[in-house]
């Protein structure tokens, strides 16, 4: 066949191809058809390399006037199939597609960042039972049978000897300290259990965050740095904190932790126009303490803090009640 | 601890100050207020009224209708159904708008068609007492003004001031005590009243004998006896004042006892010296069948162990806990014999918590009280006994003590230990001023040593050197001590397999829509029985909350059943949760477990079908849980567990070890929740399952040759797991086959009964070359055929 034949017989395939298209991805077919690497025009391209040099200069000229012709086409053709797809914009309107995940409860989140904050500072987590011994939870801590203290603890008793539902963390200082020996900077989140009503503010199962720190030369000022140094980084630097006297038996000297009101010290209903919130109990670790679990007073010093995990999600989130956290209503665990 | 605020000035001369100025300075020393209340506030427009007539009601046999004179308020009728109204007496009357306790309003109104323009008052409706004992009838104040306010006669002007007394400081468990706590926040100094006695001429002893038998037990007795009282009312200010802080008036012994415990502390008692047999009083111990009746009616077995007070014949009161039936005040009382002791905490804790009689006085006692309280509160009471009931005091006390005993400790307190623990230093003038303000004796020992006498009413509390550090700390002020960082050593970091898990494991749950949830693990007897578990061998709560929280549960799944219900309830149609909780099916097992469950809808979207969550929505999570693991010997066999519905549920091993189950709820437990749609879920164990998490995969070279595409799609039986089907592709298919996904799976009409049509998409690659045609096309016709010869598999 003679080239002008075939060159005709390309174009108008391609007429008929280019008149036919409808959407961007027919435009990208034709193109590759009729202008890629194993288009006719290409093979007509090798053609010229043994013809004449009369037709190798016609030929080419009517090659590449063809090429030009349907890129000029193509071009007219993309402009109008764009209008087209113009059409078919996406409904923004409509949500993405794909499963929606889920969440982790929002006590869980708060856990974390708590976690977060303390492991960077150097402390490890610790676990331990909830069912525990009168002896790690109350004893070793100083809260012996004999003393009123004891009967303040409000403790779920099970029906083994000298067992309960531990009721605060504080047991899992005990069982870290027989463990190893100090330096010690560790946290132990965890549920805890308190034979007390169940109101806004109270729930017989809640969780603590407690924390200890044990070495050479602990000091009540490095208590209130690493307390202030958390506060600030978890609800920003606004915070200010007070520490009051407080008593707890496994501290001298204890005191209780309140950091300034999200009110700026106004007074709001949330901190009932103190101007504080209370967040936890926090005391240097008394000597008895350390006398129950071997570790020398003389030697080493050490603090302790406890917090109260669901206190500060209702602060972070606004939860008014403590209940909400168990009763777990999707509503509240798809917008936290 | 209630106290009021002029109670408190009778101690400290507070003028010019209010207790909110005291209170931030009062919580840092250690006092928080929980309350401040102002009765005034509350209570309006009550008058004093004197009744001038009384006359019966014309309708009404049980309403009488009284005239009452109110001064320069003119006269007012009242009407009254109290039986112990008189004529000729002072009463608080509720006038027309009055506001009384608990915001009960009194409005002018009529009675069986009588007008009553107001209320006469009883102690109950001005907030003074707990139930109400008729009318207040102000017969024992000297000259009250009719028409004046009520409020100054019945204490309604002063505050009340609510501390939470931590329970190491007895000391503050009276006015008297908290007052020295005010006086040191204040600044100012404390007074020591005067208590002035005129003791008769009769020596105490020729009324009274006492025997100290168990000095360890019993540290200090003291007696005192006033003769000749007249047992009635106490006066009324008295009472409004005792009802203010929360205490019952009884008559004028027992509230004179009651008022100096608040005043000073120290628990009091009053015995009737007649009823004591042979003028004695011997504290002993119980014998090992001794009974004894409170004065509450109540008969206790005692021990050896218990301490009582005795006359000559048997115990008249259980020592430091509640006195006897038999040697109570009463109305006949002639002579008083007047008790004020210092018992061991220990002792009378053990015995008031072994027969459950938790008393004032008790709560005191075992809290450790002043050892030289004994004089000036026995002193004290009987001065207000004397004025109140016009007996006379004997003179004297007669008292034992344990002459070992050395109420005032000595303890050393090294400078530098002060620093040691607080991180400030303070040198030892700053120290010295602390401890002499807080009226310890300092004495120098060495060069940075002091020795410290400890005030008696500290003794139980302040015995070891940490214990004045503290004391330090509470009055240099927490607030001035600068924060610091501790100065750590660096140590090896370690990783956790545990938390490597629960993250993976998290990462499935999550993306496939299950949120999380937290919930209590008591549960009810039951539901543990529902659970197919037996009552006797889970761990009980021996005084649960209530019924429903009896038990530690064995089954946390059970608990997600209880969520799921709740949110059907509340009209959610889409549930998927999870939870990472414990399990405690024996005493001495606590494991975490992991449970999740779906139930209910996933509604139509733009973008898909509607379907009932079910198996397939439970298998996204556990299939991926298991992929987290090490691949090789996970075994999976039927589950025999009665927790499941028949046959659908599964179980999942390692080395015969349980990882994993996973099935359909059985139908009686989802009944017992509510639960109208199936419930799928299943539980893992965490140990186990962490121990087993694979870290990492290697990499696997993938092909940069172009893939070939196929799609087969056969007619089976119905019965045929797609599964099978698929193995016998990807076996026939071989290294070339890169994937074979089943892309459709269709039953109906266009197909003869029992069977279904399967359609694979199928990727061939090489990792060496471009394939030819010819060569997919052989293996096609070898996988066609074996599907054939296989499962009588046709092409469709
Ligand atoms: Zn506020």
């Amino acid at each position: 066949m003679k080239a002008k034949e075939i060159i005709k017989n390309i174009i108008d395939d391609f007429d008929r191809s280019c008149a036919a298209v409808t959407s961007s991805e027919e435009w990208n077919e034709v193109r590759v058809r009729f202008l890629g690497k194993k288009s006719a025009v290409t093979a007509l391209m090798k053609q010229l390399k043994e013809a004449s040099p009369e037709e190798k200069k016609a030929l080419g000229k009517a090659i590449n006037d063809t090429k030009a012709y349907m890129e000029r086409c193509l071009e007219e053709k993309k402009k109008e199939a764009g209008r087209d797809e113009q059409k078919k914009l996406p409904d923004w309107s409509l949500p993405g597609r794909g499963q929606i995940p889920g969440k982790v409860h929002p006590l869980t989140t708060v856990r974390c960042q708590m976690e977060d904050i303390f492991i960077r500072m150097g402390f490890d987590i610790k676990q331990g039972p909830e069912m525990e011994t009168a002896w790690h939870c109350f004893d070793a801590l100083n809260i012996p049978e004999t003393h009123p203290s004891r009967d303040e603890q409000d403790t779920f008793y099970l029906n083994k000897k000298n067992m309960v539902l531990r009721t605060h963390t504080s047991p899992v200082q005990i069982r870290t300290m027989l463990e190893q020996k100090p330096p010690i900077y560790m946290i132990a989140p965890g549920r805890v259990y308190r034979n007390d009503v169940l109101d806004a503010s109270h729930s017989p199962v809640f969780h603590q965050v407690e924390a200890l720190a044990v070495d050479e030369k602990i000091t009540f000022g490095d208590l209130k740095g690493v307390i202030y140094a958390f506060l600030t980084e978890l609800f920003g630097p606004q915070v200010k904190t007070r520490f009051d006297n407080s008593f707890f038996p496994f501290t001298e000297p204890s005191a209780e932790v309140y950091m300034s009101c999200f009110c700026g010290g106004k007074g709001c209903s949330v901190c009932k126009g103190s101007g504080w919130l209370e967040i936890g109990g926090a005391g240097m670790v008394d000597p008895e303490v350390f006398r129950a679990v071997n570790i020398d007073p003389e030697r080493w010093s050490g603090f302790a803090f406890g917090f109260g995990l669901e206190r500060m999600a209702m602060l972070m989130y606004g939860v008014p009640d403590i209940r909400y956290f168990y009763e777990n209503d999707l509503r509240m665990l798809k917008t936290i | 601890m209630k106290v009021t605020w002029k109670w408190l000035n009778e101690f400290v001369d507070l003028k010019g100050l209010d207790i909110e100025s005291l209170e931030g300075r009062l919580a840092s020393q250690g006092l928080h207020i929980e309350e401040i209340f102002r009765p005034g506030e509350e209570i309006r427009d009550v008058y004093i009224g004197y009744i001038t007539k009384i006359e019966p009601h014309p309708d009404a046999d049980r309403l009488k209708v009284c005239s009452v004179n109110m001064g320069e308020r003119g006269v007012l009728q009242i009407v009254t159904a109290a039986l112990n109204v008189q004529a000729d007496v002072y009463v608080p009357v509720a006038v027309h708008g009055a506001v009384l306790s608990g915001g009960l309003k009194i409005k002018r109104t009529k009675l069986r068609g009588v007008v009553s323009e107001g209320m006469f008052c009883s102690l109950q409706e001005l907030g003074l007492a707990e139930h109400s004992d008729g009318i207040c009838l102000m017969t024992d104040l000297p000259e009250p003004v009719a028409g004046d306010p009520a409020h100054p006669y019945f204490s309604l002007d002063d505050t009340v001031i609510d501390f939470e007394i931590t329970s190491n400081r007895a000391d503050c468990l009276s006015v008297y005590g908290i007052a020295r706590e005010v006086a040191m926040a204040a600044g100012r100094s404390l007074i020591k009243p005067l208590i002035e006695v005129r003791e008769s001429d009769i020596p105490v002893e020729r009324c009274i004998d006492v025997e100290l038998r168990e000095k360890e037990k019993c540290l200090r007795y003291t007696a005192r006896v006033i003769q000749g009282v007249t047992v009635k009312p106490s006066p009324l200010k008295i009472r409004a004042r005792l009802g203010l802080v929360g205490l019952r008036g009884i008559n004028n012994i027992v509230d004179a006892t009651n008022y100096v415990m608040w005043e000073y502390g120290l628990p009091l008692h009053g015995f009737d010296r007649n009823e004591i047999r042979g003028e004695k009083i011997i504290v002993r111990t119980a014998g090992s069948e001794e009974s004894f009746v409170t004065l509450a009616g109540q008969q206790l077995k005692l021990s050896p162990d218990d301490l009582v007070i005795a006359d000559t014949k048997q115990g008249i009161a259980l020592a430091g806990v509640i006195g006897g039936g038999n040697s109570e005040i009463s109305e006949q009382t002639k002579d008083v014999v007047l008790e004020a002791a210092l018992f061991d905490p220990v002792s009378i804790r053990m015995t008031a918590k072994k027969h459950n009689q938790k008393t004032d006085s008790s709560y005191r006692f075992e809290r450790g009280m002043d050892f030289d309280l004994a004089s000036v509160s026995s002193l004290r009471a009987a001065e207000l006994i004397a004025q109140w009931s016009g007996g006379s005091v004997c003179k004297g006390v007669a008292e034992r003590r344990n002459e070992a005993f050395q109420p005032h400790r000595i303890v050393p307190l090294r400078l530098s230990q002060v620093s040691r623990h607080l991180g400030v230093s303070l040198n030892e003038e700053e120290v010295r001023d602390i401890f002499a303000r807080l009226e310890y004796h300092v004495e120098k020992k060495t060069e940075g040593t002091l020795l410290l006498t400890v005030p008696s009413n500290r003794y139980w509390d302040i015995s070891r050197e940490i214990d004045l550090i503290e004391e330090v700390a509470r009055f240099y002020g927490y607030d001035k001590i600068p924060e610091s960082l501790p100065q750590m050593t660096m140590k090896k970091g370690r990783s956790d397999k545990k938390s490597l898990f629960k993250e993976k494991a998290e990462k499935h749950l999550l993306s496939n829509g299950f949120y999380e949830v937290y919930l209590y693990p008591l549960i009810s007897e039951e539901l543990v029985k529902k659970s197919g578990y037996e009552p006797g061998q889970v761990p009980r709560v021996t005084n649960p909350l209530n019924r429903e929280m009896e038990y530690m549960t064995p089954e946390p799944l059970l608990g997600l059943l209880k969520a799921a219900e709740l949110n059907m309830k509340r009209g959610m149609k889409e549930i998927r949760l999870y939870e990472w909780g414990k399990g405690y099916p024996s005493p001495d097992c606590e494991e975490e477990i992991l449970s999740f469950l779906c139930t209910g809808d996933a509604p139509k979207t733009v973008f898909s079908q509607g379907y009932e969550l079910g198996f397939y929505d439970t298998k996204a999570v556990f299939e991926g849980l298991l992929g987290e693991l090490l691949p090789g010997n996970i075994e999976k066999r039927a589950s025999r567990r009665s927790l499941w519905a028949p046959e659908t549920g599964f179980v999942y091993l390692i080395n015969n070890e349980k990882i994993f189950e996973t099935g359909r709820l059985r139908d009686e437990l989802t009944g017992f929740f509510d639960l109208r749609h199936d419930v799928w879920g299943g539980y893992g164990h965490v140990g186990i399952l962490a121990s087993q998490v694979r870290a990492g995969r290697s990499f696997v070279p993938f092909s940069i040759y172009p893939p070939v595409y196929y799609d087969l799609a056969f007619v089976t039986d119905s019965a045929l797991p797609a599964g099978a089907l698929a193995e016998e592709i990807i076996s026939e298919g071989g290294s070339l086959l890169e994937n074979c996904r089943l892309f459709d799976l269709y039953e109906g009409k266009t197909l003869p009964r029992g069977k279904k049509s399967l359609a694979f998409a199928l990727t061939f690659r090489s990792q060496e070359r471009t394939l030819t045609e010819k060569e997919i096309d052989a293996i096609i016709q070898r996988i066609i055929n074996r599907a054939k010869k296989k499962f009588q598999a046709e092409l469709r």
